[in-house]
């Protein structure tokens, strides 16, 4: 979708006014890239390679206008603006780009891309993709999360935080959790139906059912974890004891102290409950325990 | 310009993934070494280089795609594999026919290298003491006993995947993944009789194996998936046994683990075309989670210490059930030319089959047991809910590119045995994109969302699982939990969010981005100590009437801005910052049971819990001739947490809590020498610091509290230097 300068380089006026243009890439050389890319493979009778017609007689042009529509009248007078049927990245409108892309992807996960919040914000296929590069940026885990950062600059600045998933290390794609083609999910485009049925596929061990289920794990993970990293280890949104304290204020308990400064000394009564793992430190499970005494999540 | 954006952050990555493109299309081996220059596990908690030393790098990538029909093909790729967390894949097949993969992901996550500890079989299930620790209490102890011990943990996973395609409109997708982690984690533990709690590393060995199957159809006008999920957990550990490190007795505590449970899923997506610009898609999907794990006896310590927990267990596992339930129904159109409408409708329900009975509750091991009858017999509640949505989007091109969007949101949440029986909700939202010029995109949002719902009772879940007296009707003082919290899971509210962004391009060289956003969510009630309740005695009632407790308010913001600069074709540079602010306020309040009298309003107190964050980051790629090029990036994240505690009159005035903080600097430099069209020689140079503070940790000893054996873990920081010299051999 991105062009260089040497892709956009108009052909010369006279060759150009002479009508002499024999091939696409005489003057787009830079985006014969795509010879290289699954969209060229003419063994495969889905591809533009295969399903192509070229318009200059040249069989190197048999996947352009597969995408971009009817070039003929942009090769007789290619200096002429506005002649490219499909013109695809930020120059182009959103529709007429995603209609040729869909009109051989509509399967998988496309199938929610009507209604998606990507659609909805007018993004186009190639805002992401980049379809005469060999291999897609945007396709490849370690360098997926730079595209979506594009225009996600909080998440880009998150996962510069302390406590993250191992994003930056190329572990941990934005498409293991999110579909950006839409999905049925309560929020977020994820890939499965509900925050926590997305991180159970890799964090199985908290599915349960738990004989004693901690409410908040249970519905939604996302209560307690800002999955895109934070500075308060394993992702917590605001750190124990006061994470807790938002919901518990127990009479027989210690949930209800006021945890200031002064209980923060080592040797103070309550600092068995900031210090350390805080609430943690007895309450351990607190994602659900199956022990038959676990009621307060200590065992 | 992306590729800009790509470079910012493959280059702020550790060294080891490349920033130039063109490697991941064309066949090479790169072969070098590396160098480390300090020991630390908080360094590698991903990468896997944890150790002070030489490392090799290693990676390949070889596609091969038969000439004379190139759609049959092969290919295989590996990453980092001279580290612990490293990559390989291979696929292969005949494109648009059937392909095949595999892939192996090795990923370390390492915790913390400063933890010490005095038990013996460190990173085993079982930890023991050679004898009793303390006589009184931690602070008694010995510190020399302490040794220390890395916690960290290994995460493999493999996937099978097979697709191909039926003929012209059908196709199948098989996949299967299994992940392997074993190592050790941290985790709390409490025991009795000594009455204390110690940090422990805990034994990791278990295996999770999913598994898809999918079945699409697709035309021009019709779409249609039918497929299978399954997903299972295998715990090779069920419990962990530790000997009580202040029981003179040799008392054991034991915790139980994450359970074995599996979950099936069925699902059914289909969408229709009517016309040109209308479409129907439906998705059905039925799942059903289970557990069964055989239950730990209640003490590890049999009859000698809980000898009076006699009436064993009212069932050997749980045979716990969750199902699943979606159902979703949406309709896009297009009424007019220029505008887009969504209506959608999803019903959700997840209903708890799990059997509720009674059990005996202990609270450690090693704590003296109670008669079956007594005081302590809890119930377990397993809580189903089912929620119905309704949404209506539409958007509007009311001028050339300039597009009005709004939404509206209606939510109704049925829960059992929790606070409240239901809650509805509504969100209404507006976007304006609006070109200023054909240079200037600018956008702006605000949504407003409200939760309304049934009365509130707080204390519903314990009355429901307390089947001890004290908690029963008519009894005084039973309350557990403050009638006046209001947990901001089911709370009213009033949230508004509003978001301003703009894309500028200053010149052919030059481009701005821009965004703000804010959001305010405001708990509210409702009838915060005027309980409906008739089970809560009046006296009680009254000294807890008053402010609700728990999250008052939530709110946050952030501001970004980048900027990118290319001067000259071989030359791009970029810069970026990113300001963020969140924050809760909450109130709680000093009470207990024996609380009768009224003005408790004079022990509340409140938190502000505020957390700022700051990143920066720049960098520059040169390419100052077709040999070589150079580039580098810059990265400093700053995190402050602030903890506001004040106090009303009739508590102590607060002491103020030192502020965390952390420091995360990266810097990465690298140059790429074109020796020859087959050979480049790479060089790489990282460095990153972490600096922290956490009250938590920082400067609390192992043996300083008198209620929980620390570790004597601190707030991580490192300051690690890694060097690397590889040659890629290209193109065969």
């Amino acid at each position: 979708a991105q062009t260089t300068q040497k892709e956009d380089a108009a052909p010369t006026r006279s060759r150009a006014d002479s009508g002499e243009i024999k091939s696409c890439v005489e003057c787009h050389e830079g985006f014969y890239a795509i010879a290289r890319t699954k969209h060229a493979v003419k063994g495969d009778a889905r591809t533009p390679e295969s399903t192509g017609k070229s318009l200059t007689g040249n069989p190197e042009d048999k996947m352009c206008s597969s995408c971009h529509g009817d070039l003929s009248a942009h090769l007789k007078t290619p200096r002429v603006k506005g002649l490219v049927p499909v013109v695809f990245g930020k120059k182009g409108s959103a529709e007429p780009q995603n209609e040729a892309c869909l009109g051989c992807h509509q399967s998988g996960s496309r199938i929610h891309w009507q209604g998606s919040k990507h659609e909805q914000t007018k993004q186009s296929c190639a805002s992401c993709h980049r379809l005469h590069a060999p291999k897609d940026p945007v396709m490849v885990a370690e360098t997926q999360a730079s595209v979506c950062f594009d225009c996600h600059k909080d998440r880009r600045a998150e996962l510069h935080r302390v406590s993250t998933h191992p994003t930056k290390n190329g572990f941990f794609s934005c498409s293991a959790c999110h579909a950006p083609h839409g999905s049925t999910a309560q929020r977020g485009s994820l890939q499965k139906n509900t925050v926590n049925e997305t991180c159970y596929t890799c964090h199985a061990q908290l599915r349960g059912p738990f004989l004693w289920e901690h409410r908040p794990s249970q519905d939604d993970c996302t209560n307690c974890h800002n999955p895109h990293g934070t500075n308060i280890a394993p992702m917590l949104k605001v750190r124990m004891p006061y994470l807790c304290q938002q919901c518990h204020s127990t009479a027989i308990g210690h949930s209800n102290v006021a945890f200031d400064g002064s209980t923060l000394a080592p040797t103070s009564g309550s600092a068995q409950r900031i210090l350390g793992n805080a609430c943690a430190n007895c309450h351990m499970k607190v994602h659900g325990s199956n022990h038959p005494s676990g009621a307060r999540l200590q065992r | 310009d992306p590729l800009l954006t790509i470079k910012l952050f493959r280059d702020s990555e550790v060294m080891f993934r490349d920033a130039d493109m063109s490697r991941w299309a064309d066949n090479y081996v790169e072969l070098g070494v590396g160098y480390n220059s300090k020991d630390s596990v908080r360094f590698g908690q991903f990468s896997g280089l944890t150790d002070k030393g030489a490392f090799p790098i290693a990676g390949f990538n070889w596609l091969s795609r038969d000439q004379a029909n190139d759609a049959q093909y092969w290919q295989i790729h590996g990453a980092n594999l001279g580290l612990d967390s490293r990559k390989f894949k291979a696929e292969g097949g005949v494109q648009g026919r059937w392909d095949a993969s595999f892939s192996f992901d090795g990923l370390k996550k390492s915790q913390t290298e400063s933890a010490m500890f005095i038990h013996q079989g460190l990173g085993t299930s079982n930890l023991t003491l050679p004898a009793r620790a303390w006589v009184t209490n931690p602070t008694t102890m010995n510190p020399a006993l302490l040794q220390p011990f890395e916690i960290q943990h290994g995460r493999d996973i493999y996937r099978l995947g097979l697709k191909g395609l039926l003929g012209n409109e059908w196709d199948y997708k098989v996949s299967y993944r299994e992940d392997r982690r074993d190592g050790t984690r941290m985790t709390g533990m409490s025991f009795a009789p000594s009455g204390e709690a110690a940090i422990l590393p805990y034994q990791i060995d278990d295996r999770t194996q999913q598994i898809e199957a999918v079945l699409s159809y697709t035309s021009k006008l019709a779409q249609f998936q039918l497929g299978y999920n399954y997903s299972r957990f295998s715990n090779g550990l069920n419990a962990f046994t530790v000997q009580d490190p202040g029981s003179i007795l040799g008392t054991l505590g034991r915790l139980s683990l994450a359970p074995d449970n599996d979950h099936h899923q069925i699902f059914a997506t289909g969408a229709y075309r009517f016309g040109k610009t209308t479409r129907l898609s439906a998705t059905y999907s039925y799942g059903i989670a289970r557990q069964n794990e055989a239950f730990l006896p209640y003490s590890a310590n049999g009859t000698t210490v809980a000898a009076s927990t006699t009436a064993g267990l009212p069932r050997s596992s749980l045979d716990g059930k969750v199902v699943n339930t979606l159902l979703d129904i949406a309709l896009t159109t297009k009424p007019i030319d220029k505008m887009n409408l969504k209506v959608a409708y999803q019903y959700r329900d997840s209903d708890n089959r799990t059997p509720i009975a009674q059990y005996a509750y202990i609270g450690r091991d090693g704590a003296a047991g109670v008669p079956v009858a007594g005081a302590t017999i809890r119930t377990n509640a397993p809580v189903s809910t089912t929620e119905n949505k309704l949404s209506l989007e539409g958007d509007y091109e009311i001028a050339a590119k300039t597009v009005l969007r709004a939404g509206l949101e209606h939510s109704n949440k049925k829960y059992s045995l929790s606070d409240r029986t239901d809650t509805q909700t509504n969100k209404l939202s507006f976007e304006l994109r609006r070109p200023i010029s054909d240079e200037f995109l600018g956008s702006v949002g605000y949504s407003r969302t409200q939760r309304r719902g049934a009365d509130y009772d707080k204390n519903v879940y314990f009355r429901n699982t307390y089947t001890d007296p004290v908690f029963q009707a008519g009894a005084t003082g039973r309350l557990t939990n403050n009638p006046s919290m209001r947990s901001f899971m089911y709370a009213d509210f009033n949230e508004d969010r509003l978001r301003a962004a703009g894309n500028w391009t200053v010149s052919e060289t030059v481009s701005l981005q821009g965004s703000v956003d804010g959001y305010q969510q405001k708990m509210r009630g409702p009838n915060c100590g005027q309980f409906s309740d008739a089970l809560q005695p009046l006296a009680v009632t009254a000294a807890l009437s008053g402010t609700c407790l728990g999250r008052e308010s939530a709110d946050g913001g952030s501001a970004s801005l980048d900027l990118q600069y290319q001067p000259e074709e071989n030359l791009t540079t970029f810069a970026f910052t990113n300001f963020s602010q969140t924050g809760v306020r909450e109130t709680g309040r000093v009470w207990s049971r024996g609380n009768t009298s009224g003005a408790l309003e004079t022990n509340n107190w409140n938190g502000d819990m505020i957390y700022r964050d700051h990143t920066v980051g720049f960098g520059l790629k040169w390419q100052p001739e077709e040999k070589w090029d150079f580039g580098g990036t810059y990265v400093l994240n700053r995190g402050t947490g602030m903890s506001g505690i004040t106090t009303n009159s009739g508590l102590a005035a607060a002491q103020p809590v030192p502020d965390t903080w952390s420091r995360l600097h990266t810097l990465q430099l690298f140059a790429k020498w074109d020796y020859s069209k087959q050979l480049s020689w790479r060089f790489n140079y990282l460095y990153e610091n972490l600096n922290s503070y956490d009250w938590a940790l920082s400067d609390v000893g192992a043996t300083s509290n008198v209620n929980v054996l620390f570790t004597g873990q601190q707030a991580p920081r490192y300051s690690n230097h890694v060097f690397g010299v590889s040659a890629v051999v290209k193109s065969w």
